[in-house]
């Protein structure tokens, strides 16, 4: 069988996209690949980018990286939920934690018996149901019981930075070769437009046969070189600059991320160790940026330990990443907003996929198996992020109010449609976002469905009132047991790491 | 929250055969509990098979339905001359294969086991993978033993499928559909009141009777009364007929008894075979009229009866709307060589029911349902367009979504994921295979990895699965008596 053809490969890049890459290829392709990385520290890189989900867990085991000296070495926290207030209306307040809402009963979806719940008065919340986000509200963690049905995923929050330097060391222990400096120029191929080398400003010229472009925003290669357009998703996505400014440390430490909408956007709060990530995304039509930064300030659970860092962006996605013998991953080939922590999830992804479709004998089908796939990766977290808008039922800004009254894409529109008639999750097998997710924000948000499964409605209210109570007060009781993130964290973290998946709640998908 | 959802209140399966039989035994296990009545109109619907005994060949999701409903299926198997299968054999003209219900059961590291295959080797020889099952080994020696439950041991990869005699299983099935409470009723005429504006209002039976109900099931077979016929639901013909022909008849027993079932090659189609205790049954799938009369001629000479029939592959536009489901051939025939026509009704019964309407009017629902419906039956459609390639069609004349899982498989050596697959990797990989697809290319992180050091796993791998074989008993001795053999364990999926 042939090798790859792609014997040089040049990433451009040192961020988080960048360094994931290298040190992927590193352990995943065949030793006659040499890999090269160029970076600028001149330019640097975007700075954020600190919660995850649960599929960080598998990237690292993959890598044969320990929980507990990634932890270490990035000062990373654990991370079981995002909590959402403001979300809804100004008051509302919700987790979505990694992992299913109880169990199905008699056959029948939790969440309808959940309704029939409701229907009778019960006051109880969805996130009642679930071990990971009663162990958030607690700031505790622990990890995932056997118990079927009680299983959840978990991920972290983690310096960027730190992670990107801790991911170089990795990749140059396992011979990719780092290269210093600015790319000037790119050389193309005159018969065929493909990508033939890189010119540095010192004049050093990097030649390879398969290009990744992790240049972030500037898409560098892709986007400037190859001339391949930006699709914007702007109109359902108008958040457009964030600012971001560390703090210190918070006490009680969180085991969550925290996302809080403002009149004209949303605030993210990371936990670490060491700090605490604060950023406020907003939309520049609606505030400036000293607004912005102000907003940001006062909200601050704890002082400020930098300067705020101003970032632009554009809600949308390279109409393909791969073009040519150039591959796009991180934030050279789309944006979506971290409302969902989903951009190193997709930056895996693509890492993932490019590897499994590497380019053989005919590079065509390798382009156009990654171009569907990415996608339709986009495509999915696109709807499920454009959702936590269009549902608010903010009166307070011209913002929420034209979010909740845009056009959405069709393929959300049904799945509103759906869960408004019926109370039934649109299924897919494939794509980040699965049931569990999208009860979490429709409930979450208050959309209440008009009708729900007659199965559970005919249940008695009593043995319901019953049976969810049981299960709610379980699994508080479980969470209480479970000791304090800090506590687990001043410990070095797990001491025996669960095995990953890629799944967001943990185990086999539970949708 | 604005009313709480009402159940249906009496629900009318209209038919006569599996399709009709087990949706109301479904419906009744299901529904029953919440008071949901269940009619079950059995009309006669035209056949030609009359007299000629065929079967189910089922694959493992019929022993999950079975339990499901309560039906014991060692009792039934009893009743319906049945064989527990372990999988598929092929028989092509240069090669032999198999495709089994199992797993592997060997963990990715981090390379999924087949692409080991396709590292050693290229070519026809990557068929090696599928002779790496348990199932496998323990088919080709006649024998058969339950799953295990401990994923330490071997016999946990196991899952089996069963072929039953289909009258027989009718039989039962209807005899606990009555006693689960369906109240049946049959009737030589049947008129149906409804149109494509309102859906189904009521059924005029034999002597006037006319049933009310909220719900009404298709599954009159092709002849789609209620769905096709009343509501104006247009069949859409597939874009090509591939076997438009259909024979079944019976041959003596083979012996000794082997736990799979076998497909050929026959000019003009595939012929399978399933084994029954007392017989095997015979079905084929013909492209032609001259090839049925070939195959007719020559049974006719043998003094062999059988039933011949004509089928056209194809689907009705929607299978649910208002408060009509159509079910089996009434809804869609995607095929039924390698999953049958009960399969393909069960999957989307199990759908409705997931799905579930109460009383009012779900537009959603139902264009949910409708939609993943479409999908299912792609996947089930393309199984039998990947049995007809090179033969019966070329490749560039594959469904597209199809060709493309095959690009990507010949070309990356990957499964192309997708939503509502109906065939698991394992039997999809050896399957491909089998039928003259390879992998042009393997999991990057072998790529260091000395093909010696593979083989000898590999055979390893065998060694420990022939012994594993040899060590469970005959088919036909846990047909006598499953009980002596061991505990039978759980088989779900
Ligand atoms: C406000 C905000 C918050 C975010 N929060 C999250 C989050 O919570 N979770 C999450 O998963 N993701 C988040 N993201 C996304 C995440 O930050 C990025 O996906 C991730 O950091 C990857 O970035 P990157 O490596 O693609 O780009 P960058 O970090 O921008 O790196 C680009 C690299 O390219 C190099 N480069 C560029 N041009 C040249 C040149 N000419 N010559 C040489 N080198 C060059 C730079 O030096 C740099 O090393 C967030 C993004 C933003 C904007």
């Amino acid at each position: 069988m042939a090798s790859p053809l792609a014997k040089k490969i040049v990433i451009v890049g040192g961020g988080t996209a960048g360094w994931m890459s290298a040190a992927a290829f590193a352990r995943l392709l065949p030793s006659e690949c040499k890999v090269t990385l160029v970076e600028s520290q001149q330019i640097g890189t975007v700075g954020v980018g600190e919660a995850t989900i649960p599929h960080i867990r598998y990237f690292n085991q993959l890598l044969g990286i320990p929980e507990r000296d990634f932890m270490r070495e990035t000062q990373a926290t654990y991370k079981l939920a995002i909590e959402f207030t403001g979300w809804g209306n100004a008051s509302s307040r919700y987790m979505h934690p990694f992992s299913a809402f109880g169990a199905d009963l008699g056959g029948v979806d939790f969440h309808h018996h959940f309704l029939t719940a409701r229907a009778i008065g019960s006051n109880a919340a969805l996130d009642d149901f679930s071990l990971a986000a009663q162990l958030a509200r607690g700031n505790r963690f622990a990890p995932p019981p056997d118990e079927p049905g009680l299983g959840y995923g978990y991920a972290y929050h983690l310096d960027a930075t730190a992670y990107a330097s801790f991911l170089r060391r990795y990749a140059e222990a396992r011979r990719v070769v780092r290269r210093e400096g600015k790319v000037e120029r790119v050389t193309t191929a005159p018969n065929d437009g493909r990508i033939a080398a890189l010119v540095l400003e010192s004049g050093e010229v990097i030649e390879g046969d398969l290009f990744i472009d992790c240049s972030g925003f500037r898409s560098l290669l892709l986007g400037k070189t190859l001339g391949v357009s930006f699709e914007s998703w702007r109109q359902w996505l108008p958040c457009d600059r964030a600012v971001a400014q560390a703090s210190e440390p918070l006490t009680p430490l969180p085991s969550y991320t925290r996302s809080r909408a403002t009149a004209s956007g949303w605030q993210w709060r990371i936990p670490l160790q060491h700090r605490t990530g604060n950023g406020q995304v907003y939309s520049s039509e609606c505030i400036s940026d000293d607004e912005a930064c102000a907003q940001l300030q006062r909200a601050l659970n704890s002082a400020p330990l930098s300067d705020p860092n101003f970032i632009q962006f554009e809600a949308g996605y390279r109409t393909h990443s791969w073009e040519k013998n150039c591959v796009a991953i991180g934030l050279s080939s789309g944006f979506l907003e971290p409302l969902e922590s989903t951009s190193i999830y997709l930056i895996q992804m693509a890492i993932v996929k490019l590897v499994e479709f590497f380019p053989d004998a005919d590079e065509h089908i390798s382009r156009e198996a990654f171009n569907r796939w990415m996608g339709m990766e986009y495509r999915r977290v696109r709807d499920f992020l454009v959702l936590h808008y269009h549902l608010n039922r903010r009166q307070d800004s011209d913002f929420w109010r034209y979010c909740a009254d845009m056009n959405i894409p069709a393929s959300l529109q049904e799945k509103i449609e759906l869960f408004r008639e019926s109370a039934v999750v649109q299924h897919y097998d494939q794509g980040l976002f699965a049931q569990p997710s999208w009860l979490a924000v429709y409930f979450g948000q208050g959309l209440v469905p008009l009708g729900w499964d007659s199965r559970a409605a005919s249940v008695s209210a009593d043995k319901v009132a019953r049976t969810l109570h049981g299960l709610a007060s379980q699994l508080q009781t479980m969470a209480e047991r479970a000791p304090a993130h800090a506590e687990v964290l001043a410990r070095g973290g797990l001491k025996r790491e669960p095995p990953a998946a890629m799944n967001l709640y943990g185990g086999g998908r539970e949708s | 929250m604005n009313h709480k959802p009402e159940p249906l209140q009496h629900i009318v399966v209209v038919g006569q055969g599996l399709v009709a039989a087990g949706a109301a035994v479904t419906l009744a296990k299901m529904l029953r509990p919440f008071a949901t009545r269940i009619s079950w109109v059995q009309v006669s619907t035209e056949t030609n098979k009359a007299g000629i005994a065929g079967a189910e060949v089922a694959d493992p999701a019929l022993g999950r339905w079975l339990e499901m409903i309560g039906l014991p299926e060692a009792k039934l198997l009893h009743q319906c001359q049945g064989l527990y299968s372990l999988g598929a054999e092929y028989r092509l003209e240069s090669k032999q294969f198999f495709v089994p219900h199992a797993s592997h059961g060997i963990q990715p590291s981090p390379a999924p086991f087949e692409q080991e295959f396709f590292k050693r080797f290229s070519g026809p020889e990557q068929l090696a993978f599928s002779e790496h099952f348990l199932a496998t080994r323990a088919a080709a020696k006649a024998r058969f033993a339950f799953p295990a439950k401990d994923p330490r041991s071997a016999r946990s990869t196991l899952k089996y499928g069963l072929h039953l005699e289909r009258a027989a299983l009718v039989e039962a099935i209807t005899a606990h559909a009555q006693n689960l409470g369906v109240v049946c009723q049959s009737t030589d005429s049947l008129q149906v009141h409804g149109d494509p504006q309102r859906g189904i209002q009521a059924l005029s039976l034999d002597g006037g009777i006319r049933l009310e109900a909220d719900f009404f099931i298709d599954a009159t077979g092709e002849s789609s009364r209620l769905l096709g016929q009343a509501l104006g639901v247009e069949f859409q013909a597939q874009s090509r007929s591939l076997w438009p022909y259909r024979i079944t008849f019976s041959e003596p027993a083979e012996s000794p008894l082997k736990p799979r079932s076998e497909f050929a090659r026959i000019a003009g189609g595939w012929r399978r075979r399933a084994g029954l205790r007392d017989k095997t049954i015979v079905d084929a799938w013909l492209c032609d009229q001259a090839a049925l009369d070939r195959l007719e001629a020559s049974l006719r000479e043998q003094g062999c009866e059988f039933a011949s029939w004509q089928q056209t592959e194809g689907a009705r536009a929607q299978g649910w709307v208002y408060n009509c489901l159509a079910l089996g051939g009434a809804d869609a025939q995607p095929g039924e060589l390698v999953l049958s026509q009960w399969y393909w009704a069960c999957r989307c019964l199990l759908l409705w029911l997931e799905l579930l309407p109460s009383g009012g009017d779900q537009t959603h629902l139902r264009a949910e349902y409708n939609r993943r419906r479409s999908l299912l039956y792609q996947r089930l459609n393309e199984v039998h367009w990947m049995h007809a390639a090179g033969v019966e069609c070329a490749h560039a004349d594959l469904p597209a979504d199809l060709k493309w899982r095959l690009d990507v498989f010949t070309r990356l050596g990957r499964l192309w994921r997708r939503d509502e697959e109906v065939l698991a990797d394992e039997a999809w990989l050896s399957l491909a295979l089998g039928l003259g697809w390879h992998a042009g290319a393997y999991d990057l992180t072998l790529a260091n990895i000395d093909p010696k050091q593979l083989a000898q796993k590999h055979r390893a791998i065998y060694q420990t699965l022939e012994r594993e074989a040899d060590t469970m008993p005959f088919l036909e001795a846990v047909l006598k008596d499953p009980t002596t053999t061991r505990f039978k364990q759980n088989n779900d999926g």
